[in-house]
């Protein structure tokens, strides 16, 4: 093309028309009902009523019209008034994809999947002319779970107000391919049942039916072929999937493959034994599927890495490779190989030192933290850990963290000895650091935003003069005004950073350049996909209304409160067509309802001091027992659709039945600070071993969140709970009074304050909790008395890896209005404290410490009690196992007053001293907390009197009495920490 | 969909989109405006049959995409010193520099000094802006302008007396660099014109 003829066509004129320089009397438009507010609209019209007709602003008007991208097409027509003209701009929408929905999901597929694939992005221009690619695009997508005859059809809705689409499509699945019997091609060296079975097609083999049929499983059926070739040593066998054959008729989908075994590969290490797995890691050959020589010296510099990274610093690794037993250069990738890695190992070494010098400005510690070299440890890092790459990245890290905090000319050198003190083995690595001089920041100007908002601003700015320069403070800085800036609407605004030489050496001024750009405002807030929920539920969870400024954190806090009700799988929020040059916004929610039904169920056991003879009066403390555990559980979400949840829990194990009802209501009267439960629950239990019991309980709690880290429950209980006297294990005169039904009507009220860095496994901050409750005839109590139990427990780390945690629970149980009955008996056995056990006194087994029946030796429960715990944990091998030793004292009382510190029990009747255990522990770091093994040892366990025989031998007399105690050796496994 | 007029009766239609490219428009107004500076400038007869018009607004789609590049770079536009020399060029070059001769010129093309001025001024912007673009990405080896002096100079300047190859060079490697820069808009232009949508509305849809 030829420029200057394309050039000379370029005219951005006005045509001289007839109404050239006449004054403009109107400006209308039509329709005169447009979805850009009319205030809007004059404010965006370079043309204005009283000025004169000119061309080139009519086309000016035309332009920003459509840059607003709310229209497809623009006509201007004039007509004349008088000496004067009126304008009238004739629009025509565009339209804006809405929700879009699928109706008749098959179970298989994920209906997100489906309108994923369906690519009309909520906000983004509408066009019909595409909705049959969206059509095709779900029917692959059916297809490649097997649904061959599926057809999908749909329907717009449309929403004229806010010119959106939104758009329903249903799918008729119809039934589902299975596969059928693969047709291979090629050199397939293994037999096609062999190759068959390695796809899991057809699961249980020749006489099995054949899965349905899924891209996936056609992806992993081929991907397991190159398995089971690659176990041969077939590493460039090649499986490739020519196509796929529905069948109509049987309703199978046969897919053809194409397989070229090709030759062997074998890799040998000779001088060092290499797991087979690692070697497969390390040597590229087998990611890749073929060989070259590239990838042959990867795998060599690999292997040296690996050595050195195991302790072999001065590793030396080369290879050969040969085919038809001769070395060659050139491989032939139709021949037989074998790739021989010749290792020289030499030395093992330790890293015995590691040595930082010249850091004034950080201490040791906080560059070890960014540092992966470490010197070798007894447990941990038994040769401590090295390599020139870890030495070439500590340097690197050390230097940015120097430059980061403004010492611009900081120079890291490093030096490696291999025999440190003269010793053979032990490597020496120092670093030597020079800081250089630390620039700092003389002035930090602002520019581009008005004199009035200097201030503002500067408020939420950290640099200031004298501050030592550093990147991640021009960072902060930049994050924080521009969040600042976003909040108010003015969501294209930039933040520039210049930084000038300042006026001495050392010194420099930070120029930082602010343009707020157009501030947009919330239009409209249109919120879409809902079928069952209250619409104001979703509506007063919006805090953003029509004429605020458009605030993204306000739309995502207001995501995220739809989210925290549970009741939605998909909560999407996007801007109504996000590229259009407009003031203010429409803004949508579109909603996808989850499934209202859920359920959960597992198979759990417990192993612990549980076991027993149920009838027998052997055994009081426990023997080592297992319980076997089933749990189920059903939640109703969304309830009557104003996002409350009704769920039923129940767990069946041999030592207890137990069904929980519950009814939730998250953010109670549309405050999300606030959640409203109401329980109810049976619970059949034997899990003290004194009695069975069976409780039915209602309750109603308000949970008040204060801060992130505060919170408040207030609740109201009511329950009964009824003791089988057939399995009291107590003195037969104790029964009549223990075995009494229990009526218990309380009020209580609990602070939880949670300021740990991880709730499952704390390393630092501090956990406090205090309940207290009353219980009293007023609320149907059979009892009247009051609860209180706290627990506060801080976490505190000593170095890099070591936590000292501890932890003290402190418990009081007062009768009141009960003067003259004997206080053991004003609180009712099951309502008394029960403690000991894997949470609270590893010196116990669970629920056996305290108070104890004098007859029979099972415990009785206190109206005190006080655990207090020590731990230090550890890291023992590698990062995922750790240990700790702990000391744990304490004790349940009879009473308050007499609570005691004595080491020393005086008498088998007394229980009221304080327990010790001591003990160590390991743990198993897993994704939902550690896997706990304790052991204990507790010099000064409980002795007490027991029985032995039964019932009927307590009864009538016979039996023995036994003098008994608490084994001294306790085991606990559970899952997460002690506290 | 074709937009009816809905304006008041006895309207007269002042102008409407022709074409859309991204989120810019070509106005009909423009189009016929843009064969009649055409006109003027190559001294030649207004065409405005729709086939004109359907290729001018073809041109100006292609202009329009190196204007959007050019305002997403934020490239300056030129001074109006410059502009004014180039109007001047014109009314030389054109109309021997006589006045009258050129407002006449104006006035039977039905333009206004101030629109033809603001077309010099996109020109001299978008010439620039294309050089700025694209000359760094050419090279043009000592061998294809020896090439070039060889077998192409002589077809060029038949008649005339070939000048040694040192006086030639400059000349030659400029045109070889002029057709680079003219091969890679184009290629550009192919590029850009496909990821960019273009609608045609209006009468020429």
């Amino acid at each position: 093309m030829g420029l200057l003829p394309c050039l000379a066509l370029l005219a951005v004129v006005a045509f001289a028309q007839p109404y050239e320089g006449r004054r403009i009397s109107a400006i209308r438009f039509s329709p005169e009902q447009q979805t850009i507010p009319d205030a809007e609209l004059r404010q965006l019209l370079p043309l204005k009523v009283g000025e004169t007709f000119d061309g080139v602003r009519i086309r000016e008007a035309m332009a920003a019209l459509y840059k607003t991208g709310r229209y497809s097409n623009l006509i201007v027509d004039a007509v004349s008034e008088g000496d004067a003209v009126i304008l009238t701009f004739v629009t025509e929408n565009n339209e804006f994809a809405g929700s879009v929905d699928v109706e008749g999901t098959p179970g298989a597929l994920a209906k997100g999947g489906l309108i994923n694939a369906a690519k009309l992005p909520l906000g983004s221009l509408f066009d019909a002319s595409l909705l049959n690619q969206s059509v095709e695009a779900i029917e692959t997508e059916l297809r490649l779970e097997g649904f061959y005859e599926s057809k999908v059809r749909y329907e717009l809705i449309r929403d004229t107000t806010h010119q959106q689409v939104n758009i329903r499509f249903f799918i008729d699945a119809g039934n589902r391919a299975h596969f059928a019997r693969p047709v291979f091609h090629g050199n397939l060296l293994l037999t096609e049942d062999q190759l068959i079975g390695a796809t899991h097609w057809r699961p249980f083999g020749r006489r099995s039916g054949w899965r349905y049929f899924s891209d996936q499983k056609v992806q992993s059926g081929i991907r397991n072929i190159l398995q089971r070739y690659r176990k041969r040593d077939l590493l460039m066998a090649k499986a490739v999937l020519e196509r796929v054959d529905y069948e109509p008729t049987a309703r199978v989908a046969i897919p053809s493959l194409r397989i070229e075994a090709g030759p062997t590969v074998e890799v040998r290490t000779i001088g060092a034994k290499l797991p087979k797995s690692e070697l497969r890691k390390l040597v590229p050959i087998y990611q890749e599927q073929t060989i070259d020589k590239d990838l042959l010296v990867e795998g060599n510099r690999n292997l040296i890495g690996y050595l050195r990274g195991k302790g072999y610093f001065d590793a030396k690794v080369s290879y050969e490779v040969e085919q038809d037993s001769q070395p060659v250069d050139e491989i032939d990738l139709k021949k037989n190989t074998y790739v021989d890695y010749n290792i020289e190992r030499g030395l093992h070494y330790k890293v015995a030192e590691l040595i930082l010098l010249g850091n004034r400005y950080f201490d040791k510690a906080t560059l070890l933290e960014r540092m992966s070299i470490r010197p070798a440890t007894k447990l941990r890092y038994r040769h401590g850990r090295y390599s020139d790459e870890m030495l070439a990245a500590d340097k690197n890290a050390i230097e940015e963290l120097y430059r980061a905090n403004g010492f611009l000319a900081a120079k890291v050198a490093t030096k490696v000895s291999r025999q440190n003190q003269g010793q053979e083995g032990q490597v020496a690595v120092s670093i030597s650091i020079a800081e250089g001089p630390q620039t700092k920041i003389e002035e930090v100007r602002l520019e581009g935003i008005a004199d009035s908002d200097k201030g503002v601003i500067q408020g939420y700015l950290s640099a200031s003069t004298g501050q030592p320069y550093s990147v991640l403070t021009i960072n902060s800085d930049r994050e924080r005004v521009l969040n600042l800036l976003y909040q108010t609407g003015f969501s294209e605004a930039t933040f520039e950073v210049k930084v000038e030489k300042g006026t001495g050496p050392d010194l420099v001024e930070l120029v930082y350049t602010i343009q707020g750009g157009v501030q947009h405002f919330v239009r409209d807030v249109v919120v879409s996909g809902l079928k069952n929920t209250n619409p104001s539920l979703v509506e007063k969870r919006i805090k953003l209304k029509a004429g605020d400024p458009l605030n993204n954190t306000e739309v995502f806090a207001s995501q995220r409160r739809l989210y925290d009700l549970g009741i939605f799988a998909r909560v999407d929020t996007k801007q109504q067509n996000p590229d259009g040059d407009e003031i203010s916004k429409i803004l949508l929610f579109n909603l996808e309802e989850a499934s209202k039904l859920s359920f959960n169920g597992g198979l759990g056991a417990e192993i612990a001091r549980i076991g027993g003879d149920l009838t027998s009066f052997d055994s009081p403390a426990g023997g080592a027992g297992f319980s076997p555990r089933i749990s189920f559980g059903v939640n109703r979400s969304n309830f009557l659709g104003l996002g409350h949840t009704i769920g039923a829990q129940t767990r069946l194990s041999n030592i207890q039945r137990r069904v929980l009802l519950t009814y939730l209501a998250p953010q109670f009267r549309d405050n999300d600070r606030f959640n409203l439960t109401a329980t109810g629950l049976f619970d059949d239990a034997r899990n003290v071993r004194t009695f069975n019991s069976r409780r039915l309980e209602g309750s109603l709690q308000l949970a008040q969140r204060l801060s992130l880290a505060n919170m408040m429950q207030y609740r109201f209980t009511y329950r009964l709970v009824k003791i089988d006297k057939n399995t009291i294990k107590v003195d037969p005169s104790l029964i009549p009074l223990l075995s009494q039904p229990v009526r218990v009507g309380s009020i209580s009220s609990t602070f939880i304050q949670d300021r740990r860095d991880d709730p499952a496994d704390a390393h630092k901050g501090r956990f406090t909790t205090a309940d207290f409750g009353v219980a009293s005839k007023a609320f149907g109590s059979s009892a009247n008395f009051m609860r209180l139990i706290t627990k506060n427990s801080t976490y505190y780390r000593i170095g890099k890896d070591i936590v000292f945690a501890r932890s003290t629970n402190i418990g009081i149980l007062a009768p009141y209005l009960s003067a003259g009955v004997s206080s053991q008996a004003d609180v009712p056995l099951p309502e008394r404290f029960f403690g000991g056990g894997a949470y609270s006194h590893r010196g116990f087994p669970e629920n056996q410490a305290g108070p104890r029946d004098l007859k029979t030796g099972f415990p009785l429960g206190g109206k005190a009690l006080f655990f207090n715990n020590f731990e230090l944990r550890f890291p023992l091998i590698g990062d995922n196992l750790g240990g700790v030793i702990f000391h744990d004292a304490g004790n349940v009382y009879s009473d308050v007053s007499k609570v005691s510190f004595n080491w020393k029990q005086k008498g088998v009747t007394d229980f009221d001293y304080m327990v010790h255990a001591i003990g160590f522990g390991v743990r198993y770091r897993t994704p939902i907390g550690p896997v706990r093994i304790d052991l204990a040892f507790t010099p000064n366990s409980p002795r007490f009197n027991g029985f032995e025989g039964s019932r009927q031998d307590l009864l009538f007399g016979r039996g023995r009495e036994a003098s008994l105690r608490v084994n001294q050796f306790q085991f606990h496994i559970s899952l997460g920490q002690a506290f | 969909m074709t937009l009816c007029v809905a304006g008041a009766i006895g309207a007269e239609v002042v102008d409407r989109i022709t074409v859309s490219v991204g989120g810019e428009i070509i106005t009909e107004q423009q189009v016929l405006l843009s064969l009649r500076s055409a006109a003027l400038l190559n001294g030649e007869p207004v065409k405005e049959t729709a086939a004109d018009k359907k290729r001018a607004a073809q041109k100006m789609i292609e202009l329009a995409l190196i204007r959007i590049e050019m305002q997403s770079s934020r490239y300056p536009m030129p001074s109006e010193e410059q502009v004014t020399e180039s109007l001047a060029q014109v009314k030389k070059q054109r109309f021997g520099g006589n006045e009258a001769e050129y407002q006449a010129g104006l006035k039977s093309k039905q333009i206004l000094e101030i629109d033809l001025k603001d077309s010099l001024r996109w020109q001299l912007a978008i010439l620039s802006f294309i050089d700025f673009r694209f000359r760094p990405g050419v090279q043009i080896t000592e061998d294809e302008i020896r090439d070039y002096y060889q077998y192409d100079y002589p077809k060029e300047f038949a008649g005339k007396t070939k000048g040694t190859y040192n006086r030639a060079r400059a000349e030659i490697l400029e045109m070889l660099t002029q057709q680079r820069i003219d091969n890679l808009l184009d290629r550009w232009l192919n590029e850009t014109e496909s990821s960019t949508k273009v609608r045609w509305l209006g009468n020429n849809k």
